[in-house]
């Protein structure tokens, strides 16, 4: 009998349509018309609008407040990806086992990730402001003076902490999921031969838990390019401009500065960032996930 | 016999309706600490008025956001509010015309400027506000100094406070939008500042040549290098503890710090005084404007129910609670208000119309915050004297285009 592929169509078409229908209204009309407001000068109330053409994408180019928020969020997106995708691996390798103590553990690395980044920023901010000072006056340390959040380098630094401390639960967990899926008879045997522990590690276990250093990188990337509520609640962007990422700006642009136009034709750039350089690790990542 | 049976079938189906279907005011309300006291209101004025019913949605930092959303979904309130000024250019057409209205009658000449677009009134201020130096009455006792009315006196006063030990100010830096109110304060004080802003508007005048906004960076330094450390870690809370605990004895600020420092320390005894720019007293007015205007929806249906709803506010006791428990200054002749410490002092300058308006709110749009964070680059030692001017110049072009 020959398939009727056009009815076979029909029924992809049937149970697709809902999910199709609602991501067109939710995710892509809004894309397209974000695009289409890049193009404007809209001021995100008026009704009238005037299109600009690629205006604001170009002043962009020689606009340096927006340079040095490019070069920052660059900076955090690099330090973050790195210290949280090799120190969870190592936190997985360390509380992969499961015994009670460990599984404990797992759950208080995880706690944090539970938190808002809201409340994680303003948490953190009463840390550095109140709780530090006042320990450091209880146990006599210098810790008095110390304002993290006063000064550009360490309010970046602050930045980096309170985001990694929030993200490594997350991480940690992929990573064990990934490891507890690993053959352990292949780890035996490779050790009955006579292999260290680094070389288990960089020959048999990296490259069987490469899945779930796809899927972490991913996670990490995509979150950290769209730094935003801890970025509002730690820092407000400050000192200065200097802690302030590419979407607190987006976001300062559309509704602050009534300048909706220049705010959308940041959000596309910030998506196509966002997009390449994802595209480009799954593609490297993935082909180097191997089958056990 | 005839004409009767109309007229009362008309009657009859116009009372039914009524009966039938209340009348709902959407009331937006900008500032999230006056929300019991307007739920208060709302459930005074469904006592009196059955039939129309009150639906308030009090907003705090998303206002702005929310109302841009209702513009943008054609779904505007019945009544709204704005700080007045350019806000209302972006939202003239949903704001009803209040001109000729006798609600404006009553309206503070201090309180116009704000409300007024092209000569015409298109808002009612719900209250007036003032900005300057909150000082500790205390430390101020303790170390014998009287409120300086000029601009040498307040470095006297300063040199004073710091020589029986006392840090002479709190600087709550961290806020951009703080220091924006500096910068703005000035930028009312230019003179015929309407003017000045429609020149600089197109590029024609520079804040950078105005003497005020050069005494603006003198003041920045005197605090700077006689307040705390790091003030760019201080932000509202940190500040007003630090005041509450009498640790420094003047800030920067608004009548508005006044629960969070008595909340911290009931026993903390604070006003407020003018911030002097020059050396002449008559030249030390308040920055004191409208802080928050309502709007009537323009082509609303309710227009008829909402001008009924503020004539009881304004004009019948029981509305008139709602301006006595909010503690606002009254931007009405012949109001009542209930007044703590900041605002009696706040009033008195009002009152004696030695006022100057808020110049962050005549800038373009976010001039305020971003204006305060170029003043945080200058902290940070990123600019000088003079570039910071110019920095400030370049700022309002930007946000102009």
């Amino acid at each position: 009998m020959k398939t009727n592929r056009k009815s076979v169509a029909v029924d992809y078409l049937v149970f697709v349509a809902p999910v199709l229908l609602l991501f067109s209204v939710f995710f892509l009309f809004p894309f397209f018309m974000g695009g289409l407001y890049s193009l404007t000068n809209w001021d995100g109330v008026r009704p009238n609008l005037n299109f600009v053409g690629f205006d604001n994408y170009l002043s962009l180019l020689t606009d340096s407040d927006y340079l040095s928020i490019f070069t920052f969020t660059v900076g955090f997106v690099l330090l973050n990806v790195l210290l949280t995708l090799f120190s969870g691996f190592l936190l997985a390798l360390v509380l992969e086992q499961g015994s009670r103590s460990n599984r404990v553990l797992r759950i208080l690395f995880f706690l944090p990730n539970i938190l808002s980044p809201l409340v994680a920023g303003f948490v953190w901010t009463f840390m550095f402001n109140s709780v530090l000072p006042n320990v450091g006056q209880v146990l006599n340390w210098p810790l008095q003076d110390i304002r993290l959040l006063a000064d550009p380098a360490t309010a970046f630094g602050a930045l980096v902490g309170v985001s990694f401390w929030q993200s490594l639960g997350y991480v940690m967990i992929i990573y064990v999921a990934g490891l507890n899926t690993l053959d352990k008879s292949v780890l035996e045997s490779v050790m009955l031969e006579g292999a260290g522990a680094w070389t288990r590690i960089r020959f048999i276990v990296l490259p069987l838990i490469m899945p779930a250093i796809t899927v972490n990188l991913f996670w990490l990337l995509s979150q950290s390019f769209r730094l935003f509520d801890l970025n509002l609640a730690l820092t407000g962007g400050g000192p200065g401009k200097s802690t302030t990422a590419m979407a607190l700006d987006i976001y300062r642009d559309g509704f602050a500065r009534n300048q909706m136009g220049s705010g959308s034709a940041k959000a596309m750039v910030l998506f196509l960032l966002v997009f390449v350089v994802t595209l480009v690790q799954l593609r490297i990542t993935k082909s180097r996930e191997v089958s056990q | 016999m005839k004409r009767f049976i109309f007229v009362s079938v008309v009657v009859m189906f116009l009372s039914v309706s009524a009966m039938a279907e209340d009348t709902t005011v959407r009331w937006y309300q900008y500032q999230v600490e006056v929300a019991d006291q307007v739920n208060a209101m709302v459930k005074a004025y469904a006592a009196e008025h059955p039939g129309v019913k009150i639906e308030p949605t009090v907003l705090g930092d998303v206002y702005w956001d929310q109302l841009k959303v209702r513009a943008a979904a054609v779904d505007m309130p019945d009544v709204f509010m704005t700080d007045g000024y350019s806000r209302i250019k972006t939202y003239r057409q949903y704001a009803l015309d209040m001109t000729k209205d006798p609600l404006a009658a009553n309206i503070v000449e201090g309180a116009k400027p704000a409300i007024s677009l092209d000569g015409k009134i298109m808002g009612l201020p719900a209250q007036m506000s003032g900005w300057g130096v909150v000082y500790n009455k205390d430390l101020f006792a303790k170390a014998g100094v009287a409120i300086p009315k000029t601009w040498n006196e307040l470095i006297k006063v300063t040199a004073d406070l710091k020589s029986k030990g006392i840090t002479p100010w709190v600087n709550q830096y961290k806020d951009a939008w703080l220091l924006g109110q500096l910068v703005g304060t000035a930028v009312g004080k230019i003179p015929n500042v309407s003017d000045f802003v429609t020149k600089a508007n197109a590029g024609k005048a520079k804040l950078a040549e105005q003497e005020v906004l050069k005494r603006t960076v003198d003041i920045l330094d005197l605090t700077l290098a006689n307040g705390q450390k790091n003030p760019l870690n201080d932000g509202w809370n940190e500040a007003c503890a630090l005041m509450a605990q009498g640790k420094g004895a003047m800030m920067l600020e608004g009548i508005w710090v006044y629960d969070t420092i008595k909340s911290i320390n009931p026993d903390a005894k604070v006003g407020l005084f003018a911030l002097p720019f020059s050396n002449s007293v008559a030249d030390t007015k308040l920055s004191a404007d409208v802080n928050g205007t309502y709007h009537i929806l323009a082509n609303g249906k309710n227009v008829g129910v909402v001008k009924d709803l503020f004539n009881w506010l304004l004009n019948t006791p029981s509305g008139q609670k709602f301006f006595l428990n909010t503690g606002f200054i009254p931007a009405y002749k012949g109001l009542p208000s209930r007044l703590n410490d900041l605002g009696r002092d706040a009033n008195d300058y009002i009152q004696a119309g030695k006022t100057t308006i808020w110049g962050w709110v005549v800038g373009p749009p976010n001039f305020q915050a971003d204006s305060g964070t170029v003043f945080q680059e200058y902290i940070l030692g990123k600019t000088n004297k003079t570039t910071v001017l110019k920095a400030l110049d370049d700022l309002w072009a930007k946000l102009l285009q």
